[in-house]
């Protein structure tokens, strides 16, 4: 369980994307069905959602710095452009990075065009689209926790 | 052609446990398990850090074994 809510897990992007996509069918909704004005399930809906952001946010900043702190030769940016999941520790840890980066690509080389072609075919609506695009999401990050699961499998010390 | 290593078997030799060969050759501990299941082949830099760490000749710690086309 450790491991899994570790820093470096794609769990912290999986509970963000998900969060996100959330956000994404209240707003969808309720520029389609809410009156102008007033409190509607969707928008009381978005305050939820960004009371949940807020705690999510706080929750990551807090992890960062305290592995940041347990870790100062190997330090994560909040506001940096490299991803916090990204095993580059050593040479070792590249290589499971690599591996994993490779089947991510292979992921998106038939899930786009693929994604592409159901869009197209299905006429499919926002709510469709955002799915589609969530669900892409989800296969990135599974995937990669996929191929970087052997980092967090050497678990026990031998 | 295949790489093999010994290093678990000079490791325990010295008593030394997978972490403290990681922090002597600046690796993580699950690096050092890679390289001894075999699943990753280390730089030379490394392979050399390694020999040194656990006192014995690379090229008795690391060779290269025919494998069957």
């Amino acid at each position: 369980m450790k491991q899994i809510f570790s820093i470096k897990s794609p769990i912290w992007q999986i509970l963000a994307a998900t969060l996100l996509y959330v956000v994404v069918l209240l707003i969808t909704y309720d520029k389609q069905h809410s009156p102008a004005e007033g409190f509607t399930p969707a928008r009381i809906g978005l305050f939820v959602a960004a009371a949940l952001a807020i705690l999510y946010s706080i929750i990551y900043t807090t992890a960062i710095s305290r592995y940041n702190k347990r870790n100062p030769h190997d330090t994560l940016s909040i506001t940096g452009v490299k991803p916090a999941e990204l095993r580059d520790e050593d040479e070792g840890m590249r290589m499971i990075t690599a591996r994993a980066t490779e089947r991510v690509y292979r992921y998106h080389s038939f899930a786009l065009p693929l994604s592409m072609v159901f869009i197209a075919l299905s006429d499919a609506s926002a709510y469709g689209v955002s799915t589609i695009l969530f669900l892409l999401t989800l296969g990135h990050y599974l995937t990669y926790w996929r191929g970087i699961w052997p980092a967090f499998g050497e678990a026990a010390e031998e | 052609m295949t790489l093999n290593n010994k290093v678990r078997q000079a490791r325990t030799q010295l008593g030394l446990t997978q972490s403290e060969l990681g922090v002597k050759v600046s690796v993580t501990r699950q690096t050092v398990a890679f390289i001894e299941k075999g699943e990753f082949a280390p730089s030379v830099a490394l392979a050399l850090r390694l020999a040194q760490a656990l006192n014995t000749p690379i090229n008795e710690l690391f060779w290269l074994e025919e494998t069957a086309q």
